[in-house]
C-alpha cells in the first residue's frame, strides 16, 4: 500500500496543472489521452478532467449531480415483438390475415418479407395492470405486477433493420464497427467507484454473443482499458482470473510482493513512472482476484432469493445474470450489461417462432427481470440504479412470408419504425407510458424517440451531457450520440 | 467603501495596456504558427468545410475573400478596419460578437488577425501538404554524434538546455535492437558474444545480422497487418472464415527481401494492373480484400460493397497519407483543404473492381497452396506443360497426364480473394454520395486526386495503378514523411508527429520538423525507399543507442521524452510479449508461413451467431508459433492480444494506444501460455542451472532479462522460491495423506522454480523495452 | 442679487424645519429640478479657470492670470448653488443612498475648495491656492460621475464596455432570467403572469428595448400588437397565420426558427401555452379561469403553481458552500471512507464507508465532521458502529440528502439525530434492528420522501401509522410474495 501511495504522490509532483499548461505552450500541444495512459502522470484531458495514469478507472465527477449512479442494461438480442408484449393493437387483430396495404410496403426494405405479406394480429391476450393501467400481455405475468415502477417508451425507432448494425447503432451510436460502446463511454467519462471490480461488466446468456459480436461492448477508438469485461458463468468469471492449479492465495500474494519489490528496484534505477503504474496495477489485479469471484458467487444467496429469481447456480441463464447484476450493482459496478439471445422471432423454425421459442424466452426473462426490479427496490438501490430493457429494433405488424409463401410457424420480420423499451429507477418517472404508435403499431405517431435520444437520456441520468462527453479522434471530437440525440425530458422525474 | 473608483482605475489600466499593444512593433505574421490555430480552434467549426454560417468559410483563401451572404466579403486584405471579421470579433454586443456564445478572442488573437489582414491576409499551406525542402543537418560539433540524425536531436536538446543520456549498456542495447528489428530477444549467448566483441563495428555487425534474419520480416509484417486490417474472418454478424493467410506470407517475404517501399505500395494497391503481373503481384492485392464482407440474411450486397470501397479509400489515406480523409465522406473536410467531391473522385479509383460482397466465397479469388505443395504443383504443372508442348499423345502419356492431373487435384487449394478490375464495358459510374449516404447520388465524378496535393504524374493512367504511382511519386509531400514517421514511432514509441494518423492541421506539430523532412527525402533519394536502410540508419544513431534511464531533471523538463534526451522505454506489443515469453523459455517455434494457428484459448470465447466454427487448439509446434500466425477472428479476437491493446482488425489502425491495466497482469500471471513458458524455463533452470539454488535462479534470470540480478533481487527471488517450495511440499503431504496417487501432486522443486520463473516474466523490465 | 442670496440662505437653514408640510415638498422639488440645469455651470467655469491657471504660467498667456480669481469665485458659488438645489431634489427620494451621500458632500466640497482657493489667491498664497483648486477639480470629476450614475444607473458608463474589458475591470456580465411562479392558477392573468414572462425569458434579449431585431419588440402589449418589419406577428384567434407562433414551431434546423440556433429554445409546454393564448384571441387581461383552460393546459400551468419538486434536492442550489479542504478529504480516506465529488465544480461530496477497513468509531465521526457541510450522500451500509460512539453527532452533517444505514448495527436509541437533518430525502434502514420506536423520528423529518424498512423490526401496524401520518412518504417494506408463485404453464 505504501508503494502505491508513493506512486500517486510521485505523479502529483510530476504533473501539476501548471506544468501541463507549460507543456501546452511549448509547442508540443495538449497530450493525447492515449499517450497519457501509456504510462505516467496526471494530465487534464480534453474534457477538463484531471486524469491519473495509475488509475485509468478512477471515479471522475459527472458534469452535474446524477440521478443514477449506475446502469443495468438488459438487452434482448434479436429483438422481441412489441406487439406480443406491450404495444396492444386491437385494430391489428381485426386486420389479421388480410393482405398488407401496399402503402406500408412502398420504399421500405425488410430483411425477409417478400411480395405482399399478410397482417398478423397480436398472438396473445392483453390486459391492463397496476394503477398506471399499462397494457401487458399474458406472457409476462410476473412483470405485469411491477408496471407501476417502470416507464414504457412505445415509439422508439432506429435506422437499421439488421441485427449487427442495429445493435451497433444502439450500443455504439453508429451502425458500423469501430466506435466505443455506451459502457466504454460511461466508464471513460465517470470511471468507477469500485476499482476492485471491472467498471464495465458484460453478462451473456442464451448460448451466444449478440450478432455484432464483442464489438457491442468494445472500446472502439477509446483506450482498451474501457472495453467491457465479459464475466462468464463457466470457467473463470474473468479471463485468467484464477491462479494456476496448486497455487493458493497466500503464495500468489507472496509472488506479487516479490514482483513489486523488484519493480520498485527497477523504478529506482530507471525512474520511469510507468513502473510505478505497473506496481499499482499488480496490486489491483490481486484485489480483483479476490473481489470478482466473491461478487460472482451466487451460491450463498438465501433460498427465497433463488426462488424469486428462479436461479440455478453454475448455469449460464438470464436469471443467474439478473441476480449477478444486483450483486454487482450493490458493489458499485458502473455499467452492467446483460445480453439474452434468442428473440429473433421470424417463425422460420420452431425455436424462433412466436408460438413456440418466443414463449420460452418470455418465461426465461419474466420472473428474473421482475425479481431484479423488486430486489433492487427493497434494498433502496433502484432509486440510484437505472434499469433499461429492450431489443435493437421492433417487429413488423405483418406476418413474415420468407420466400414469398406462408410459413409453418408464426413470425414477424425486423421492423425499424416502432418498438417498445422500458426503463426503471435511476430518476425515471415511474408508471408512465411515453409515445404512441398508430393503430396497427407500424409507425410512431406521438413522442417518437430515436435510439440516439435514448443514449442522450441515459447519459443525462448518469450526470453527463451527451454533447460534452467527447473524445478527440482523427482530428475531430467524437461522442456517443455522434451529431444527434435529444434528451427525452418527459420521462425524467 | 464604494466600488466605482476601484474599477475606474482598472478600466484606465486596461485601456492603457491596449494602447501599448497597438503601438507594438509590427512583424510578419506567421499564418501556420499564429493564425491557423486561431481559425481552427475558434472559427472553423462554423465557418469551414462542414458549416458555412453566413456563407463565410475560412477553409480556402478564395472562399474567405469571397462575398458572404451579406453581399460583401468579410475579409478585405489590407484594410482590417473595414473587414467585417475584425468588427465582429470585437463587437460589443454579445449577440453579434464572434465566436458566438463563446468567450471572445483574446486581445492578442484579435491583434494577430488584424495584423494578418493588414499584411494582405495571405494563406499558407499546412506544412504537411508542402513538399519537404532539402535540409542539411547542423554541423556535428559533438563526439556523441553517430550519424545525420543526431545533430538535429542534439541541436534541440541544447536549445532546451538538456544533454543526451550516455550509451545504454551492451546487453540492454542488444535486447532493445533485437526486439525492435526481429521482435525476439537475443539469447544469452548472443549477448555474451556481443559483449566480448570489442571491434569498432560490433554493433553494426549485430544490426546487419538482425536485418538479415527471417524473423525481421515477421516482426514488421506484424506491424503492417494492423494497417492492412488483416484477419482470418470476414467480419459482421456471421463472421465466417476467410483464407487470406497467403497475403500475410507475402508481406513477410516482401519485408525480408527488402522490397522497396514504392514497389511494396504499388503491388499491394494495384499489382493486378501491372503489365503481365506475376502471381505474387496479384497475391499482394489481397491487401484491399481484407475489407469485411456481410453474409447476413436480407442484406443488400451493394450496400456492403460500397462500405468496403469506402474502407479502401479511408485505409489508403490512413496508411500512406496520414490524413483523416474519412471526414470528407459526408462533407468537405472541416479543417483540411479537401472537398467533398474530391473524396468521390478518389473513390472512383477503387470503384472498378469485380468483388461485390458475395457469399459463400468472395470472387474474384486465386487458388494458392501451402509452400511445399506449391512446389509440387509447380513441378507437375511444368511436367504437364512439357508433355503437351512435346505434343506426343500416346496412350501412355494420356494415362500419365490423367494421373498427374489427379495428383494436382489432391493438393489442397485455398481461395485467396484478390483485386481484379472490371472489364471496360461493365465499368461502374461513380457519383458523389450526398451527405455520405450511398443511396442519394450527387453529380457524377471521374477518378482523380485532390487538388490541394500535386496532380498525378503525366504518364500515370487514371486508375488504381496510376493512383498508386502518384502516392509514391517524388512530388507527393506525405507518403515518405508518414512512412518514416511510422517506422520512427515503432522504434521510439512516438512518431515525430505523435498523431501518426493525422498529419493534418488538427494533428500534433512534428517535434523535429527538419529531421522528419531530412529522413523523408533521404528515404526517397539516397535510400531508394529501402526500409532496411532506413531502419539501420535509425538504430545506428546515437539517439537510439542512449540509455533509457530517466534523470530527474529531464523528467521534469520533458516527462514524455518528446525531445529524446533518453532512449526509448515503453511496453512491448502484444505480439512481442508472447514471442518473448516463448523465446526465453525455449518453446518458440521458428516455423514460418502457412494457415493461421490456434494456440490454447479458454473455453467458450467463440460464440458467434449462425456460425458453427470452433476453436480447435493446434497441436505440436503450432502451439508455439509466433503471435502473428495466431488466428484472428474479428468478432472475438485472441483474448490476450486484445488485453495488450491488439486491435480487432475490423478497420485500419495506424497507432495502438498502450494501456497498463490489471487485466494485463492477470494474463502474464495466469494465461496457460505464460505458465507453460514459465514451467519450461523452470525445467531449464533445474537441468542447466547448476547445483546451487542461487545459480539456478541467476541462470533463469539472465535467460529472461539478459542481465545478472542485483543481490537484492536475487534475495527476493530466493525467498519466493523457498515460500513456494515449502507450499508445494506441504501440498504433496496433503496429497499423500488424502489420495493414494501422489503423482497428481507437483514436484515441489519444479513447482517452486516455476513460480519464480513466472514472477521473472512479470517484471517491469521484461514487459518493457529498455 | 442680495435678495436672492438671502432667500436661498434662509431656505437652506429652514428647510429641515418645514420640510414636513405637503406643498413645501412640492416647492423644494420644483427648485430641485433645476439641479441638472445648474450643475453644468460650475463644471464649465471651473474647468476653464483651471486651464487658464495652468496656461498662464507660460509667458505668452500671462494675460489670463487676471481672469482666474473671478472665474474661481463664480465657479465656487454656482457649485454651492447647484449643491443646494441638488439637496432639494434629493428630498424626492429614490436614490442609491450610498452614492448620493458621496455625490452630495463631494459636490459641496467642490464649491468650498474653489472659494477657499479664491480667498487664498487674493491673499496671494498662490501655492496653497493652486492645490485647493486642483482638489476642487478632482472632486468635480468624481461628483460628476456619481451624478451620472445616480440618474442613469450604476452601469451607465460601463454598459457598452466590450466584454473583454469588463472581464479585466472585474465588472459582472449579467443576464436576467425571470422564473415563472403562479400563486393561484385560476386567478392568474394568462398574458401578464405567463405569456409575457415566457417572452421576457426567451425573446426579449433580441426583441426588446436594448435590441429590436426585425424592428420587433416583445416586451410589452403595445409593441407585440405593433409587430415588426414584416408587419403583424400576432393574428388573434388564428394560430397558423400568426408569425409569432409560426416561427417558434419551425424545425430546429430551419434558418428562420426562433429562438435562433444557439439560443435556449422554447419548451414544448411554453409553445403549447403560446398556441393556446393566441387561439383564445390573444387576450391580454383575461385570467386562466375566464379562459377555461383545457386539462392539458391546466396541468402545465399547475406545474408553475406547484412545481412537482425540483428533480434534484434544493441543497444543490446552495451557492455559499465552500469546497472541502483537500487535507480533510484525504484524512477522510485514511479513516476508511471513499469520497467522490457529486459533480464538476460542485462543493458537495458523496461519502461511502468501507466496513472492511475498521469498525466505525469516533475517529471516523471526527473525520466526517470536518466536511460536515459538504457531505450530501452518506453510505454507511453494513457498518458496525462502536458501542462508545456518539452517533448523535451525525446531525452535524446538516446537508445530508441520502443516508444509507441498511444492514448496519444502528439501534432505535441511536436514531434521534435524523430529526435534525433538514434536507434528508432518502433513508435506508433495511436489514437493521430498528423497531416502531424510530417511527416518531422519521415523522419528524419534513423533507423525507423515501424510507426503506424491509427486514427491520418495524411492525405492519407501525408502518400503517407512519403512512397515515405522512401520506406523501414512500415506505418500502419488502416483497409481496405472490411474485414467486404462478408462472405461466410451459406448453410442449
Amino acid at each position: 500500500m505504501k508503494i502505491y501511495k508513493e506512486a500517486i504522490h510521485k505523479k502529483f509532483e510530476l504533473e501539476t496543472r501548471r506544468h501541463f499548461l507549460r507543456k501546452c505552450t511549448s509547442g508540443i500541444g495538449a497530450l493525447a489521452l492515449g499517450s497519457l495512459l501509456g504510462g505516467c502522470g496526471k494530465v487534464i484531458d480534453q474534457m477538463g478532467q484531471m486524469r491519473d495514469a495509475a488509475r485509468p478507472m478512477k471515479a471522475l465527477p459527472p458534469h452535474f449531480a446524477p440521478k443514477a449512479k449506475r446502469i443495468i442494461y438488459l438487452h434482448m438480442a434479436g429483438s422481441p415483438s412489441q406487439l406480443e408484449l406491450f404495444d396492444y393493437k386491437p385494430e391489428l387483430q381485426k386486420l389479421d390475415g388480410l393482405d398488407c396495404p401496399p402503402s406500408l410496403l412502398e420504399g421500405k426494405r425488410f430483411a425477409f418479407i417478400q411480395g405482399v405479406p399478410k397482417m398478423l394480429g397480436p398472438q396473445y391476450s392483453f390486459a391492463q395492470h397496476g394503477q398506471s393501467g399499462a397494457w401487458v400481455s399474458d406472457r409476462l405475468p410476473h412483470f405485469s405486477k411491477v408496471v407501476d415502477d417502470v416507464a414504457f417508451l412505445k415509439a422508439m425507432h432506429t435506422d437499421e433493420f439488421n441485427h449487427a448494425p442495429a445493435q451497433l447503432l444502439l450500443h455504439t451510436g453508429g451502425p458500423r464497427l469501430g466506435r466505443p460502446s455506451m459502457g466504454s463511454w460511461v466508464t471513460y467519462g465517470l470511471g468507477t467507484e469500485n476499482e476492485n471490480l471491472p467498471g464495465f461488466v458484460v453478462l451473456v446468456s442464451g448460448g451466444t454473443t449478440p450478432s455484432a459480436g464483442k464489438s457491442v461492448w468494445g472500446s472502439g477508438f477509446l483506450p482498451t482499458v474501457y472495453q467491457g469485461v465479459q464475466c462468464r458463468s463457466k470457467g473463470d468469471p474473468v479471463l485468467y482470473l484464477s491462479d494456476p492449479e496448486g497455487m493458493n492465495r497466500n503464495l500468489r500474494k507472496k509472488s506479487i510482493e516479490a514482483i513489486n519489490k523488484i519493480n520498485q528496484e527497477t523504478y529506482e534505477e530507471f525512474g520511469d513512472p510507468e513502473t510505478l503504474t505497473r506496481i499499482s496495477q499488480y496490486e489491483m489485479a490481486f484485489k480483483m482476484q479476490m473481489s470478482v469471484p466473491e461478487a460472482m458467487d451466487i451460491s450463498k444467496e438465501p433460498d427465497y432469493i433463488h426462488q424469486m429469481y428462479g436461479t440455478e447456480p453454475g448455469k449460464a441463464s438470464f436469471a443467474n445474470n439478473c441476480l449477478l447484476a444486483r450483486r454487482l450493482a450493490e458493489r458499485d459496478v458502473r455499467f452492467i450489461q446483460l445480453y439474452h439471445w434468442g428473440w429473433d422471432s421470424h417463425g422460420a423454425g420452431k425455436a424462433e417462432a412466436l408460438d413456440h421459442g418466443f414463449k420460452d424466452r418470455c418465461q426465461e426473462v419474466d420472473q428474473a427481470m421482475t425479481a431484479l426490479l423488486q430486489d433492487l427496490k427493497v434494498r433502496g438501490l433502484l432509486d440510484e440504479t437505472l434499469v433499461v430493457w429492450g431489443g435493437e429494433f421492433g417487429r413488423t405488424p405483418m406476418r413474415e412470408n420468407r420466400g414469398g409463401q406462408e410459413m409453418v410457424f408464426v413470425g414477424r420480420d425486423h421492423h425499424l419504425e416502432a418498438f417498445t423499451i422500458w426503463m426503471a429507477g435511476g430518476g425515471v418517472k415511474p408508471g408512465i407510458t411515453y409515445g404512441e404508435t398508430d393503430e396497427i403499431g407500424y409507425y410512431g405517431v406521438k413522442d417518437r424517440a430515436h435510439v440516439h435520444d435514448l443514449q442522450a437520456t441515459i447519459l443525462h441520468l448518469l450526470g453527463m451531457d451527451h454533447e460534452k462527453l467527447t473524445y478527440q479522434f482523427q482530428g475531430r471530437p467524437f461522442r456517443l450520440t455522434d451529431v444527434h440525440g435529444h434528451l427525452i425530458k418527459d420521462i425524467i422525474s | 467603501m464604494i466600488a466605482i473608483p476601484k474599477y475606474l482605475t482598472r478600466f484606465t489600466v486596461s485601456l492603457f495596456t491596449m494602447t501599448v499593444f497597438s503601438c507594438e512593433m509590427q512583424q510578419k505574421v506567421d499564418f501556420n504558427a499564429e493564425i491557423r490555430p486561431i481559425i481552427n480552434s475558434k472559427c472553423i467549426s462554423c465557418h469551414g468545410g462542414v458549416k458555412k454560417s453566413g456563407g463565410f468559410s475560412l477553409l480556402f483563401r478564395s472562399e474567405a475573400l469571397a462575398p458572404t451572404e451579406s453581399g460583401s466579403p468579410a475579409i478585405l486584405p489590407g484594410e482590417p478596419e473595414n473587414s467585417e471579421l475584425i468588427k465582429r470579433i470585437q463587437h460589443h454586443d454579445p449577440e453579434l460578437r464572434m465566436p458566438l456564445d463563446a468567450s471572445p478572442l483574446s486581445d492578442k488573437e484579435i491583434r494577430l488577425l488584424t495584423q494578418w489582414i493588414e499584411q494582405g491576409a495571405e494563406w499558407e499551406d499546412h506544412w504537411a501538404f508542402v513538399s519537404p525542402k532539402p535540409v542539411s543537418p547542423p554541423e556535428p560539433e559533438d563526439l556523441w554524434v553517430q550519424n545525420a540524425i543526431d545533430p538535429f536531436v542534439l541541436d534541440q536538446l541544447q536549445d532546451n538546455g538538456l544533454q543526451p543520456n550516455p550509451k545504454a549498456d551492451k546487453a540492454t542495447l542488444l535486447r532493445r535492437v533485437s526486439l525492435d528489428l526481429t521482435g525476439i530477444p537475443p539469447s544469452p549467448e548472443q549477448v555474451r558474444h556481443f559483449e566480448e566483441d570489442t571491434s569498432g563495428n560490433a554493433y553494426e555487425k549485430v544490426v546487419d545480422r538482425l536485418l538479415a534474419s527471417p524473423q525481421y520480416g515477421e516482426r514488421w509484417a506484424a506491424m503492417w497487418l494492423d494497417l492492412a486490417r488483416y484477419a482470418d474472418s470476414k467480419g459482421y454478424e456471421a463472421d465466417r472464415h476467410r483464407d487470406i493467410w497467403r497475403y500475410r506470407d507475402w508481406v513477410i517475404e516482401a519485408f525480408n527481401q527488402d522490397m522497396p517501399f514504392d514497389q511494396f505500395t504499388i503491388e499491394q494497391l494495384a499489382g493486378d494492373l501491372l503489365p503481365n503481373s506475376t502471381r505474387e503481384q496479384q497475391i499482394a492485392t489481397a491487401f484491399h480484400r481484407n475489407t469485411m464482407t456481410n453474409d447476413e440474411g436480407g442484406t443488400d450486397d451493394e450496400e456492403f460493397r460500397v462500405a468496403a470501397v469506402l474502407d479502401r479509400v479511408n485505409t489508403t489515406w490512413d496508411v500512406w497519407q496520414g490524413v483523416t480523409f474519412a471526414c470528407v465522406q459526408c462533407h468537405s473536410h472541416p479543417y483540411d483543404p479537401f472537398r467533398h467531391k474530391e473524396y468521390y473522385q478518389f473513390y472512383a479509383f477503387f470503384n472498378q473492381t469485380e468483388d461485390s460482397d458475395k457469399y459463400p466465397d468472395e470472387p474474384p479469388f486465386m487458388l494458392v497452396y501451402q509452400q511445399e505443395e506449391d512446389g509440387q504443383r509447380k513441378q507437375i504443372q511444368a511436367y504437364l506443360d512439357s508433355l503437351t508442348r512435346s505434343g506426343e499423345t500416346t496412350r501412355k502419356s494420356q494415362r500419365q497426364i490423367a494421373r498427374k492431373e489427379e495428383e494436382l487435384k489432391q493438393l489442397k487449394a485455398y481461395k485467396l480473394p484478390v483485386m481484379k478490375e472490371l472489364s471496360v464495358e461493365n465499368s461502374r459510374k461513380t457519383h458523389v454520395f450526398d451527405r455520405g449516404n450511398w443511396l442519394t447520388h450527387g453529380e457524377e465524378v471521374w477518378a482523380n486526386v485532390p487538388g490541394s496535393l500535386p496532380s498525378m504524374p503525366a504518364d500515370a493512367p487514371a486508375n488504381r495503378l496510376g493512383m498508386a504511382q502518384w502516392l509514391v511519386s517524388e512530388e507527393n509531400p506525405l507518403t515518405a514523411r508518414v512512412t518514416v514517421n511510422r517506422f520512427w514511432g515503432q522504434l521510439f514509441g512516438k512518431g515525430f508527429v505523435e498523431t501518426q494518423e493525422d498529419f493534418g492541421s488538427q494533428g500534433f506539430k512534428p517535434t523535429h520538423p527538419e529531421l522528419l523532412d531530412y529522413l523523408a527525402l533521404h528515404f526517397i533519394h539516397e535510400q531508394k525507399w529501402s526500409v532496411k536502410k532506413l531502419l539501420k540508419m535509425m538504430v545506428m544513431s546515437a539517439t537510439y543507442q542512449q540509455s533509457s534511464k530517466v534523470r530527474p531533471e529531464v523528467l521534469d523538463k520533458d516527462p514524455y521524452n518528446y525531445l529524446l534526451a533518453r532512449g526509448p522505454r515503453f511496453r512491448l506489443t502484444a505480439e512481442q510479449l508472447r514471442d518473448q515469453a516463448l523465446a526465453v523459455s525455449g518453446l518458440l517455434s521458428t516455423k514460418m508461413y502457412g494457415p493461421s494457428v490456434m494456440p490454447p484459448q479458454p473455453e467458450g470465447i467463440w460464440q458467434v451467431v449462425y456460425n458453427g466454427s470452433r476453436w480447435v487448439t493446434s497441436q505440436g509446434e503450432d502451439r508455439y508459433r509466433r503471435a502473428l500466425y495466431t488466428y484472428i477472428r474479428r468478432t472475438s479476437p485472441y483474448p490476450s492480444m486484445i488485453t495488450f491493446d491488439g486491435p480487432s482488425r475490423e478497420f485500419c489502425l495506424t497507432r495502438r494506444i498502450n494501456t497498463n491495466t490489471p487485466l494485463q497482469a492477470l494474463v502474464t500471471l495466469n494465461d496457460p501460455v505464460y505458465l507453460e513458458a514459465a514451467q519450461a524455463l523452470a525445467k531449464h533452470m533445474r537441468e542447466k542451472g547448476g547445483e546451487q539454488l542461487q545459480e539456478k535462479i541467476r541462470y533463469g534470470y539472465e535467460k529472461v532479462l539478459l542481465k545478472s540480478p542485483s543481490s537484492k533481487t536475487l534475495q527476493t527471488l530466493t525467498a519466493l522460491y523457498h515460500e513456494s517450495q515449502q507450499h508445494y511440499q506441504d501440498s504433496v503431504m496433503q496429497a499423500v495423506k488424502q489420495t493414494d496417487n501422489p503423482s497428481k501432486a507437483f514436484e515441489p522443486e519444479l513447482a517452486g522454480l516455476t513460480v519464480v520463473a513466472n514472477a521473472m516474466m512479470n517484471l517491469d523490465s521484461f514487459i518493457m523495452k529498455e | 442679487m442680495k435678495k436672492i442670496r438671502y432667500t436661498l440662505f434662509f431656505l437652506l437653514l429652514a428647510s429641515p424645519a418645514w420640510a414636513q408640510s405637503e406643498e413645501s415638498n412640492q416647492l423644494l422639488l420644483f427648485f430641485g429640478r433645476f439641479h441638472p440645469l445648474l450643475v453644468h455651470l460650475p463644471i464649465g467655469i471651473l474647468l476653464l479657470a483651471y486651464c487658464m491657471e495652468l496656461l498662464s504660467k507660460k509667458p505668452q498667456f500671462q494675460s489670463m492670470k487676471g481672469a482666474v480669481p473671478f472665474a474661481l469665485l463664480w465657479g465656487g458659488i454656482f457649485a454651492l448653488l447647484s449643491a443646494l438645489v441638488g439637496f432639494f431634489l434629493s428630498t424626492g427620494g429614490g436614490y442609491a443612498t450610498d452614492t448620493l451621500f458621496w455625490h452630495q458632500w463631494l459636490g459641496i466640497s467642490v464649491g468650498v475648495f474653489a472659494i477657499l482657493a479664491y480667498i487664498l489667491k487674493k491673499r496671494s498664497k498662490t501655492r496653497a491656492s493652486f492645490w485647493l483648486f486642483t482638489s476642487s477639480i478632482l472632486c468635480l470629476f468624481v461628483t460628476g460621475h456619481l451624478g451620472g450614475n445616480l440618474t442613469h444607473g450604476n452601469d451607465y458608463l460601463t454598459r457598452y464596455m466590450p466584454t473583454s474589458l469588463k472581464k479585466i475591470a472585474g465588472i459582472p456580465i449579467e443576464t436576467v432570467k425571470r422564473e415563472i411562479v403562479l400563486e393561484n392558477v385560476d386567478e392568474a392573468v394568462l398574458y401578464t403572469d405567463v405569456i409575457q414572462p415566457i417572452l421576457t425569458n426567451k425573446c426579449v434579449s433580441c426583441h426588446g428595448s436594448n435590441k429590436m431585431k426585425g424592428e420587433l419588440r416583445l416586451d410589452a402589449k403595445e409593441w407585440i400588437l405593433k409587430g415588426g418589419e414584416t408587419g403583424n406577428v400576432l393574428l388573434a384567434g388564428n394560430v397558423e397565420k400568426s408569425e409569432l407562433f409560426h416561427r417558434i414551431t419551425l424545425p430546429e434546423e430551419h434558418d428562420d426558427v426562433m429562438p435562433p440556433s444557439g439560443k435556449t429554445p422554447l419548451e414544448k409546454t411554453e409553445i403549447q401555452l403560446i398556441e393556446w393564448w393566441i387561439a383564445n384571441k390573444a387576450s391580454f387581461d383575461q385570467t386562466v379561469a375566464q379562459l377555461q383552460a383545457p386539462k392539458e393546459i391546466y396541468d402545465i400551468l399547475n406545474e408553475y403553481a406547484h412545481p412537482s419538486g425540483p428533480s434534484q434536492s434544493a441543497v444543490f442550489a446552495m451557492t455559499d458552500i465552500q469546497p472541502a479542504n483537500p487535507k480533510h478529504l484525504s484524512q477522510l480516506e485514511e479513516a476508511g471512507f471513499r469520497v467522490f465529488p457529486i459533480a464538476q465544480e460542485s462543493p458537495f461530496v458523496e461519502v461511502t464507508y468501507q466496513q472492511k477497513v475498521q469498525p466505525f468509531g469516533n475517529a471516523q465521526l471526527k473525520a466526517l465532521e470536518k466536511v460536515a457541510s459538504q457531505v450530501v450522500w452518506l453510505n454507511l451500509s453494513g457498518t458496525q458502529f462502536e458501542k462508545s460512539l456518539e452517533i448523535q453527532n451525525l446531525a452535524t452533517l446538516k446537508h445530508l440528502v441520502r443516508l444509507r444505514l441498511d444492514n448496519s448495527s444502528i439501534r432505535d436509541d441511536q436514531m434521534k439525530f435524523v430529526e435534525e437533518l433538514a434536507w434528508l430525502e432518502y433513508l435506508n434502514l433495511y436489514g437493521t434492528s430498528v423497531t416502531d420506536n424510530v417511527l416518531s423520528h422519521l415523522q419528524a423529518i419534513p423533507t423525507l420522501q423515501h424510507v426503506f424498512l424491509w427486514q427491520s423490526k418495524v411492525s405492519p401496524q407501525g408502518i400503517q401509522r407512519l403512512k397515515s401520518a405522512k401520506s406523501e412518504l414512500k415506505v418500502d417494506t419488502g416483497f409481496t410474495h405472490h411474485t414467486i408463485k404462478n408462472s405461466p404453464q410451459k406448453e410442449s
